[in-house]
């Protein structure tokens, strides 16, 4: 009898598919970094694989949602970079190795986005764009004016063509803007990786003073957010290359202090996360008949619900 | 040799394995592959279309495929109401996941002729499937699965694995 009756079926090498499917294979496994470091352990021709540059370019494209590396913080007493459990070695010490020369020597958290991280110096002379899991480094001087006078600045990466399935092996092409305030307007300007250089600053009123919230924006459609006080939004529409202002529910910094974001709430569109007490509140726009928009309390999510808090 | 015509009165294309076994199908079922689609269009079909690297036993899972797939595409049957449309689709989500339910040598060689064929939603099932037989197995489990020979050497694969420090909690 020479028929296998293992359980494990267990075909000839030879019937493995060709380095193209394979690849289409790997990109398939879900995104965490645990199945693909399992995967780069099962041979070297797997390895090559999974190690790939371009795989991983890929990968992160694939999956929209690229996975989950670490989380950056500006903490002056922690590594500015927390790895996830299951990061690759090779990820992490790129992290730690992401050292300016001059000044302080740290380069600080700005913003993070279709798996790209920018970080700036102390003094916002320089930018840092990392993609970690292709390890491609780019550096960008920023321009004088948007140094000197500038009060607050904040600042985003994105990619515009950042899309699922694309099989291009080249570098998506990535957006960075800054945008700051000065002595009463709001300012921003955009630089493209595709040309290299910074376009034309914009810039649009606002009430003086007006204070840049440090926070992340949020992406909504073709369009950036950031929270400003005094109840206001600011808003930069990149396609159009528009800067312009957006009210915000006027109770909110009376009720939520600093808790509070600004997000993309799915269907709705722009919205604002808040913390009060244990409830996560979120507010979205809706349309009323005379088509004029307004904000609503949409959700509220006890939070003591769903997490295990501490109880005083 | 003037064209076939099915029961319904529509063409039918006649592919030839490997092995020599004759498949008829619809034409709009051999239309699913790319290759077929432009051969139908150079008429280079008649009186049949040879496909000397897939062989019958794997020919005929792909023809169950796209007959299926042709016959339950939309507005196949001339209703395109929304609830229809859903119930086709589960049909053919149920359909698709009895079907690639087959072990790994078949599975290979349906992914390989789905690739030759240009076939893009089976070999789209076919990679998935082989992914979700991997996700949650270790190296080991992986190697046994498809017969893989590890061709690392026990200094390999610690420094790899200690360089890495990547997450092995379930090894």
């Amino acid at each position: 009898m020479t028929e296998p009756t293992s359980c494990h079926p267990s075909p000839s090498p030879a019937a493995s598919p060709p380095d193209d499917l394979l690849v289409e294979i790997l990109l398939r496994l879900p995104p965490h970094l645990d199945f693909l470091s399992h995967a780069s352990l099962v041979c070297k021709r797997w390895r090559r694989l999974a190690h790939d540059r371009s795989f991983l370019r890929r990968f992160g494209a694939f999956h929209r949602t690229p996975p989950v590396l670490g989380f950056f913080h500006n903490s002056p007493h922690l590594p500015r970079f927390v790895p996830a459990e299951g990061l690759p070695g090779r990820i992490a010490a790129e992290a730690f190795s992401l050292r300016r020369d001059g000044d302080d020597g740290m380069w600080w958290f700005a913003d993070c986005r279709h798996g790209r991280a920018l970080l700036r110096s102390r003094d916002w002379a320089d930018l840092l764009v990392w993609d970690p899991m292709t390890g491609e480094r780019c550096c960008i001087t920023v321009p004088n004016p948007m140094q000197a006078g500038a009060s607050d600045r904040n600042a985003a990466v994105f990619s515009p063509a950042f899309s699922g399935g694309g099989g291009d092996c080249h570098s998506i092409p990535f957006l960075v803007v800054v945008v700051f305030t000065s002595h009463g307007p709001v300012f921003a300007c955009v630089y493209s990786s595709r040309t290299g250089v910074w376009g034309e600053v914009i810039s649009t009123p606002a009430p003086s003073p007006c204070e840049l919230y440090e926070d992340s924006p949020a992406l909504v459609e073709e369009a950036l957010y950031w929270l400003l006080d005094g109840n206001r939004i600011l808003e930069f529409k990149f396609g159009s290359q528009i800067l312009a202002l957006v009210e915000r529910p006027p109770e909110t910094h009376a009720i939520y202090k600093w808790n509070i974001r600004v997000a993309r709430l799915g269907d709705y569109g722009l919205g604002i996360a808040a913390v009060k007490d244990f409830s996560l509140h979120l507010w979205a726009q809706e349309v009323a008949d005379n088509g004029a928009s307004k904000w609503v309390l949409h959700r509220e999510i006890g939070l003591d619900t769903l997490l295990p808090l501490p109880m005083a | 040799m003037a064209a076939a015509e099915g029961s319904d009165g529509g063409k039918m294309i006649v592919l030839i394995s490997a092995d020599g076994q004759r498949f008829e199908l619809p034409e709009a079922a051999a239309k699913l592959s790319q290759i077929v689609l432009y051969m139908i269009e150079d008429g280079c079909c008649y009186p049949s279309i040879p496909l000397p690297k897939v062989d019958g036993v794997i020919l005929a899972k792909i023809v169950e495929y796209c007959n299926k797939h042709a016959a339950l595409s939309s507005g196949a049957d001339g209703s395109s109401d929304a609830a229809s449309e859903r119930s086709k689709e589960r049909e053919l989500k149920i359909f698709d996941a009895e079907f690639i339910d087959v072990d790994v040598t078949t599975l290979f060689d349906v992914m390989m002729a789905a690739n030759y064929l240009n076939i893009k939603g089976l070999l789209d099932l076919a990679c998935q499937r082989t992914a979700d037989l991997i996700k949650g197995k270790s190296p080991e489990q992986i190697r046994q699965t498809f017969g893989i020979k590890n061709d690392f050497t026990p200094e390999e694969e610690a420094a790899i694995r200690k360089e890495n420090a990547w997450a092995f909690d379930n090894i």
